[in-house]
């Protein structure tokens, strides 16, 4: 009876009701996009409120909650490979890099959720106290379901994946301009549907 | 077409309030969450030492799976919190967060050295005993 009498409410319930959807789906789009940086590295937000805004807040939120002033650690988030291609947990991927100007760090690959990858292998990230180190100065990394010798970061399942690199105590240099670290190739191995 | 023009004006309306809101929230609600399950755990002014997380570990997003931690979720209107720790050798930090995720202190061995370390976290508005020799 109440709809039938009042086909205006109803109507502009609807119109309010879509502002609402229109509007939170493309703030949480907007959250999760990772802001546009240097490719593939992303480097985080700064955590300071004079520093950072609400949608660096929110970022850091979702993807960073009770991380380290950037001062004291700058994370690096990947989701794309060097082609710019989405990780995803049914690849394998080699990551190819430098030792970014930090008393340590760490690389640690989460699955689509944020959360760590449940595998039988219980591995879920190398750091520079463990990774080996090539004569040439570079680290490699293997990532994806198939098992590989040495460093190697297994995914189970179908979906996007993320890598994050953690820089503890980074260098004064790498502090004051995160986009300067290093170069990171992350290469496809093999077809991947 | 009036009409077509006003239901245009409130859609947008309405969304773009409804975007800022939801950015606005978004960190509030994850601290929240956080506070609620460390809380749940350890209690209020009361550290708790989580064991390093795994695949099951649902307390905060992009768990470090290498790392060490102790939590402590106070509220302390109208006094002060005293943290006192015995730290390890080696890379330590300290940080104190907002509700709204901001952080509002960060230290570690590179200020304080090592051994035992003590903290005294106030409010603007309470004062405290502060040692001469302290960092403050």
């Amino acid at each position: 009876m109440f709809l039938r009498a009042s086909p205006r409410l109803l109507f502009w319930l609807v119109v309010i009701l879509l502002g609402l959807l229109v509007g939170a789906g493309s703030a949480l789009l907007v959250i999760r996009k990772a802001p546009s940086s240097k490719e593939p590295w992303i480097a985080g937000q700064p955590a300071r409120s004079e520093e950072g805004n609400s949608l660096a807040r929110a970022r850091k939120s979702l993807c960073c909650l009770l991380a380290p002033d950037h001062r004291e650690a700058i994370y690096y988030r990947v989701e794309k490979d060097s082609r710019s291609r989405p990780l995803r947990a049914e690849c394998n991927y080699q990551v190819v890099g430098r030792s970014p100007d930090a008393r340590w760090w760490s690389l640690t690959i989460y699955d689509s959720d944020f959360f760590l990858i449940e595998t039988r292998f219980g591995r879920h990230s190398v750091n520079s106290g463990n990774v080996e180190v090539n004569s040439d100065g570079t680290y490699s990394v293997s990532v994806g379901p198939s098992q590989v010798k040495g460093a190697w970061l297994p995914t189970r399942g179908e979906g996007h994946i993320y890598l994050l690199l953690r820089a503890y105590y980074p260098g004064t240099a790498l502090a004051a301009q995160p986009e300067g670290a290093p170069p990171t190739t992350i290469r496809l191995v093999g077809q991947c549907a | 077409m009036r009409r077509l023009l006003i239901v245009a004006v409130v859609l947008a309306v309405v969304s773009v309030t409804a975007h800022i809101l939801t950015v606005w929230i978004t960190p509030r609600l994850a601290m929240r969450v956080t506070w609620d399950r460390i809380t749940e755990q350890y209690g209020v002014n009361n550290a708790g030492r989580p064991p390093l997380p795994t695949a099951a570990s649902r307390s905060v997003a992009m768990p470090n799976p290498d790392l060490l931690h102790a939590v402590c979720a106070f509220d302390i209107p109208n006094g002060y919190l005293r943290v006192k720790a015995r730290v390890p050798p080696g890379y330590w930090s300290l940080a104190v967060y907002a509700m709204n995720t901001d952080v509002l202190l960060s230290t570690n061995n590179r200020v304080t050295g090592e051994g035992l370390v003590e903290f005294l976290i106030a409010p603007e508005n309470v004062t405290v005993p502060v040692p001469t020799t302290s960092y403050v």
